[in-house]
């Protein structure tokens, strides 16, 4: 903040109030620029911008053109799913409180992860059941899907079905950053899952897709904002 | 292919572990030797009331001239009266009258509420509410200059539920009541299956410990896993969710994350289980009557306390919520409904309590963030402090008014503006009574609640035994 303002006020050449300088110093600033590190670093990211994030690296559309919140994506409601839903708070406080801290090594440290408040073992796994059923049947590999129906994009995916670690590597590169980003053993037992499954049928590649995208999308690692 | 898999190891339900965290380090919260394994089965439900519930309008005045102070204060008369009609109560009888000759009735939706109160199977807990110690008016108007403490952030929503939930003060504190009671008979509990709380209504204050950590199930049942099955392909998925789930991560937030992911794979398959074994209650039948949502969570906890055995439970703290009180507007609209909800709810889940024959084992409290105003805002009232609670149970003693339930007037003794009337009993109290029934010894009642040293009485006689 101080770096920041010192730049509102002077940005370096004696003007105060140069936009640009003030935008330059937030991007540019070494705490923006340096990978945080450590067992504190980062945050848990809430539930719908888990999906958000996933149906943009996987170009989620629906037919009808529509991003829509309505039933057929989400059965019971976003809400209901995802424990959040957008313009749907139950009241000024928000989906969950900035002063949560889940028991054990979080709020003995006497820090929060208020985003943990909504991975309840039940909101949770709606999450990773609805990551289940987008990753194995709402894709374009998948030919009955309603109008209003958002599939994500496996295109590149199917042709890499084949081969379990090139797949990995795909799936990796558009969720965690880069296949270096994948942690051993996800990698090992999301590859070691794959490879149940026979290559070649239609069928069977969708299952490899699926269990690629499913491992990679509900792993803590993709869960974890650095 | 070679998997390596990890077996699941949960340390956290191990007793005798103690954190230090708000307090002095070396806190053991096992209880000391002689209390060993519990011989009998209980359990606590807390229904929380979200929004601040107008009690006022719960319990009212019945007598004449406390009748006559409540209709005055809630605007009787006008057109933005708050007032509910004289005629309209539904009487209680207790069976200690009040000594000054006050009589009290029941909002007329509640009906189920006035049959468990006259056949002594409720109490009520009048004007209790957070406070560190006991305060006059005149303590809380010179409070910025005594330092005579108060609570912090008074008639706010989420400040006030987290001191319902916590009993923290102004201390930091990241557990609630029901957590620390877990913390302090984790161990005599035994090897139960589940932690002994359980939310059925999400991730709340009051059920976090500071070693134990609560199970969220859902209103119905617990989720199962989508992709897991039985097959070679779907066995194997979740051997290996459950390998990833069980790694080392480098971060806090990861490790978090990881252990609820475990958590929800170890227990869904155990509850849905369980459940399925269940009795179908007359009271909250699985099909063919409508039940309010509340209904619905409270025949689950009826279903998960018919289970007990299967799931080797001797103690269990469940949490049920229902929302909707923040009547700053369409109160007297609202009101019928949201009472009425919570009455019938209270009353078909004590039925259900007794065709298991368990009344006496479990026991039914509520809590919600704060009282409401006296005055009217024109269509409601506005956030306050002190309220009437409720508590239900064969074990509890009942069909009496625990408590001072005050006078409701406009600038009365304990009215600190507008009608927001001071607590004369603490939420401390209310916890440390039905923890001391739930077997916390009373050396460790302070771990449950805090402040209870700075209160005469830690426990408000309404629980037997």
């Amino acid at each position: 903040m101080q770096r920041v303002a010192e730049r509102f006020n002077n940005d370096g050449t004696g003007r105060r109030g140069n936009l640009e300088a003030v935008v330059r110093a937030i991007l540019l600033d070494t705490e923006a620029r340096s990978a945080p590190s450590g067992a504190n670093a980062g945050k848990v990211k809430e539930p719908l911008l888990r999906l958000t994030q996933f149906w943009r690296a996987y170009g989620a559309r629906a037919a009808s053109g529509r991003y829509g919140v309505q039933a057929g994506n989400f059965p019971g409601g976003v809400s209901s799913i995802f424990g959040q839903g957008p313009g749907q708070s139950p009241s000024v406080f928000n989906f969950f409180s900035p002063f949560y801290a889940p028991p054990g090594e979080i709020a003995n440290g006497n820090l929060v992860a208020p985003e943990l408040q909504l991975a309840t073992e039940f909101l949770n796994t709606q999450v990773t059941n609805f990551f289940w059923t987008q990753a194995i049947a709402r894709t374009t590999a998948q030919t009955t899907l309603g109008a209003d129906i958002m599939f994500i994009d496996t295109t590149a995916e199917q042709g890499l079905a084949a081969d379990s670690g090139a797949l990995l590597d795909r799936v990796a590169e558009k969720l965690l950053g880069g296949a270096a980003q994948m942690s051993a053993t996800l990698r090992a037992e999301a590859r070691a899952q794959i490879d149940l499954t026979a290559a070649g049928t239609v069928a069977g590649n969708n299952t490899r897709v699926a269990d690629a995208i499913y491992f990679v999308v509900t792993s803590p690692e993709f869960v974890l904002q650095r | 292919m070679n998997r390596q898999r990890r077996r699941f190891l949960r340390a956290a339900a191990a007793g005798g572990v103690a954190y230090a965290f708000g307090r002095t380090p070396g806190t053991v919260y096992a209880q000391m030797a002689g209390g060993g394994p519990f011989p009998d089965y209980k359990a606590m439900v807390c229904l929380f009331l979200f929004g601040g519930n107008d009690s006022w309008n719960m319990l009212v005045p019945n007598s004449t001239a406390e009748y006559n102070a409540y209709f005055a204060a809630r605007g009787g008369g006008t057109a933005s009266s708050l007032a509910i009609d004289r005629s309209a109560l539904l009487p209680i009888n207790p069976l200690t009258p009040d000594p000054t000759g006050a009589t009290y009735g029941l909002h007329p939706s509640m009906a189920g509420m006035q049959t468990l109160f006259n056949s002594g199977r409720a109490a009520v807990v009048a004007n209790v509410g957070p406070l560190i110690r006991p305060t006059t008016k005149a303590q809380y108007q010179n409070a910025a200059s005594s330092g005579h403490a108060l609570p912090p952030q008074l008639f706010s929503h989420n400040d006030q539920q987290d001191q319902w939930h916590s009993l923290r003060g102004r201390a930091i504190m990241k557990s609630g009541w029901g957590g620390r009671v877990a913390d302090v008979l984790n161990a005599q509990a035994g090897s139960q299956q589940l932690p002994i709380n359980v939310s059925l209504a999400g991730q709340t204050f009051f059920q976090a410990g500071d070693v134990a950590t609560p199970y969220v199930m859902g209103a119905t049942g617990a989720n199962t896993f989508a992709g897991f099955g039985t097959g070679r392909v779907a066995a194997g998925r979740r051997t290996a969710f459950e390998a990833i789930a069980n790694a080392n991560y480098d971060t806090i937030y990861e490790r978090g994350f990881a252990a609820v992911q475990r958590r929800a794979v170890q227990y869904a398959d155990t509850v849905n289980a369980a459940l399925a074994t269940a009795r179908d209650f007359a009271a909250l039948p699985n099909s063919g009557v409508q039940l309010s949502p509340l209904q619905t969570q409270l025949r689950t906890v009826a279903k998960m306390i018919d289970v007990r055995s299967r799931l080797s439970m001797s103690r269990q703290i469940f949490f049920v919520s229902t929302g909707g009180f923040d009547s700053h507007d369409n109160q007297n609209d609202d009101q019928p409904g949201l009472l009425g909800n919570v009455s019938a709810s209270i009353a078909s889940f004590y039925a259900a309590l007794q065709e298991m024959g368990l009344e006496n084992s479990v026991t039914l409290f509520t809590q919600s963030d704060f009282g409401r105003t006296l005055t009217s805002n024109g269509d409601g009232s506005d956030h306050a402090w002190g309220g009437v609670q409720f508590v239900v149970g064969g074990a509890v003693l009942g069909q009496q008014v625990y408590g001072q339930y005050p006078l409701l007037s406009i600038n009365g003794p304990d009215d600190v503006g507008g009608g927001r009337i001071i607590p004369t009993t603490s939420s401390d109290q209310y916890a440390a009574t039905l923890a001391r029934w739930f077997g916390v010894q009373d050396s460790n009642l302070p771990l449950v609640a805090p402040s209870i040293g700075n209160f005469a009485q830690r426990d408000l006689g309404f629980m037997a035994g």
